[in-house]
């Protein structure tokens, strides 16, 4: 041991790359002639850009599913609860918005809730959606 | 010859299936090689007598090649490989997921092209537009700026997207790694530029801040040409055409040989001809008054054209013909590091000269280089400042006539055998002038009484 002290220690990330790769059972690395490295380069690019192509397909479907809900949400939040906007209400003359402050956005405040959303799912969500859903939500103390 | 020429197609379409059915076989019959890509020299015809330099491998052929005085052209290996094979050209070779990712890129390869021609036309109906506005207002100046600014990215954008069409090209990749790319095309600028920043640059830009070149010739340099450098050697025997002699950035250049005005290379790449500077500065001079060192210009000369196709220029024959531009304002002087003077550097700095204010926005499009202007050598040369060697100020020059710094590159001279000789021939005062050292006195060692403090 004290004999070793005078020598500079190799570093140990080397012998472990020596041993794999001069191990007996590792398979040697391949040496591809010219146009065998060509036409391997050449299959490499076009699978990349395919990835590629279908992860951009993939994320611009994503995109536009998000976008079309947001707008969707945005629509439902300017609506009372007649499906008239604070535009299209005035156009008909219906009376004016302080009457109808807490029916604009009502269902879209419900929607945005999150409040106990996966902690068991909540048995609203087994119902079909409907463009007139009652007031009342669930009723709970239902028996046959 | 008529029923021949009709029958032409269908001849072609039923070769080219024989040829895949019997690819292991000889072929005997030659298939039309396409114009993008060389089949393989094609063997000699059974009835012809000489032997083909690319495909004689045993002993007999190539003791028949060498009775036809021609030397074989490979590695045995190679040439028994060549004379297996079949004449298929490269992309035709029949291995299906290597045909099935060409056909894939040629798709790809025909949306970018679409893709091209849609920018172009959305640029040029960018450029049409007209900024709209009170004359010299403050809206419209800024409009304008936008406007410059847009076309500028798109034209940018533009010639991103044609590097990408081609960048996925075997044949392309194949034909800048035999280096026979053609330097017009921005795909092979493109590659070269790549290559060049990927090791060489790193290297030369390390050699320049490691020898200080940097804060002492200019303040900042980030190269965008490469340069190579080469000496001529006078050889007594071939006094017509001397050999050059490669010098690596930074190397030690004996005397005699940068005693003659060397070549340099300068590549470009981005398209177009510019007008260059290119000044040798020597900032190791030494100055024993001061107890320093001072800049000498041994070299001098503007307005010479590079372009990616151009670009050798031989320092001692600017301005001498009508084909070489360029007009030398301080002629080469060769280097020289007097005895006992460490080693002192030489700097090449490329400089560009600017373009020309009122060139419109339209030339610097798509990376190419707007005009630039010619530098009046005339007014230069009778400037008290720039036209004496001793005391040449780099950075005064560029904040003088505007340019930028865009290639450097480096050797070193030092006092050798030759020096005196050099310095003698070129007429330059001080070839017997020695330097020594100046001798410091040491401060004074009270020495310590004791035993102790021996």
């Amino acid at each position: 041991m004290a004999k070793d002290k005078g020598r500079p220690k190799t570093d140990m990330r080397i012998t472990v790359i020596r041993y794999h790769l001069k191990h007996p059972l590792t398979p040697r690395p391949l040496r591809f002639s010219r146009n065998r490295s060509l036409r391997h380069w050449t299959i490499h690019r076009a699978w990349r850009l395919y990835q590629t192509k279908l992860r951009l397909s993939r994320q611009i479907e994503l995109e536009r599913q998000y976008n079309s809900m947001a707008a969707a949400c945005e629509a439902l939040r300017l609506i009372d609860g007649h499906g008239l906007t604070a535009e299209e209400r005035s156009r008909v003359g219906e009376p004016d918005v302080s009457e109808g402050d807490k029916e604009v956005g009502r269902l879209y405040r419900i929607a945005m809730r999150k409040d106990d959303i996966w902690k068991g799912v909540p048995i609203e969500y087994a119902r079909i959606q409907t463009d007139t859903p009652p007031r009342n939500g669930w009723n709970h103390a239902w028996t046959k | 010859m008529t029923l021949q020429r009709a029958s032409r197609p269908v001849a072609q379409c039923i070769r080219q299936s024989s040829s895949t059915l019997h690819a292991r076989t000889l072929a005997t019959t030659t298939i039309e090689p396409s114009s993008t890509d060389a089949a393989p020299p094609p063997p000699s015809d059974p009835f012809s007598h000489t032997r083909n330099p690319f495909t004689a491998s045993t002993p007999a052929a190539e003791k028949q090649l060498a009775q036809q005085k021609q030397r074989p052209v490979g590695s045995r290996r190679r040439r028994a490989a060549l004379s297996s094979t079949t004449q298929i050209p490269f992309t035709q070779l029949p291995y299906q997921a290597f045909q099935e990712a060409r056909a894939f890129l040629q798709e790809d390869r025909r949306e970018k092209l679409e893709a091209i021609g849609l920018q172009r036309v959305k640029l040029v109906r960018l450029q049409d537009q007209v900024v709209v506005g009170e004359q010299d207002g403050e809206v419209e100046r800024r409009k304008q700026r936008e406007k410059d600014n847009r076309v500028r990215s798109m034209g940018r954008r533009l010639e991103e997207m044609k590097v990408m069409a081609d960048i996925n090209d075997p044949m392309v990749k194949k034909k800048f790694e035999d280096g026979q790319g053609d330097m017009t095309k921005p795909i092979y600028r493109h590659l070269a530029d790549a290559q060049w920043r990927s090791y060489k640059r790193q290297i030369l830009v390390q050699r320049l801040t490691q020898m200080n070149v940097i804060p002492d010739v200019l303040p900042a340099l980030e190269p965008i040409v490469s340069t190579g450098l080469a000496f001529p050697t006078t050889s007594s025997t071939t006094p017509a055409r001397s050999r050059l002699k490669r010098v690596q950035h930074g190397d030690f250049v004996s005397s005699t040989l940068s005693s003659q005005p060397p070549t340099l290379w300068i590549q470009p790449y981005n398209k177009g001809t510019r007008l260059c500077t290119v000044a040798v500065v020597n900032p190791d001079v030494p100055n024993v008054e001061k107890d320093g060192f001072d800049h000498r210009c041994h070299f001098l000369a503007v307005n010479i054209p590079i372009s990616p196709i151009n670009t050798r220029v031989r320092l001692g024959e600017l301005g001498s013909t009508s084909e070489n531009k360029g007009d030398v304002l301080l002629p080469w002087l060769p280097a020289y590091a007097q005895k006992g003077a460490p080693y002192q550097r030489m700097s090449i700095i490329v400089l560009e000269q600017p373009s020309p204010t009122l060139t419109p926005i339209l030339t610097t499009l798509l990376g190419a280089v707007a005009e630039s202007q010619e530098l009046d050598a005339e007014s230069a040369s009778q400037d008290p400042r720039y036209n004496v060697r001793d005391g040449f100020n780099l950075r005064s020059f560029v904040d003088r006539y505007g340019l930028k710094a865009v290639g450097a590159d480096l050797f070193r001279t030092k006092w050798d055998e030759g020096t005196a000789g050099v310095m003698q021939q070129a007429g330059i005062v001080g070839w017997d002038v020695e330097f020594r050292r100046k001798r410091v006195e040491p401060l004074p060692y009270q020495r310590k009484a004791s035993e102790r403090y021996r």
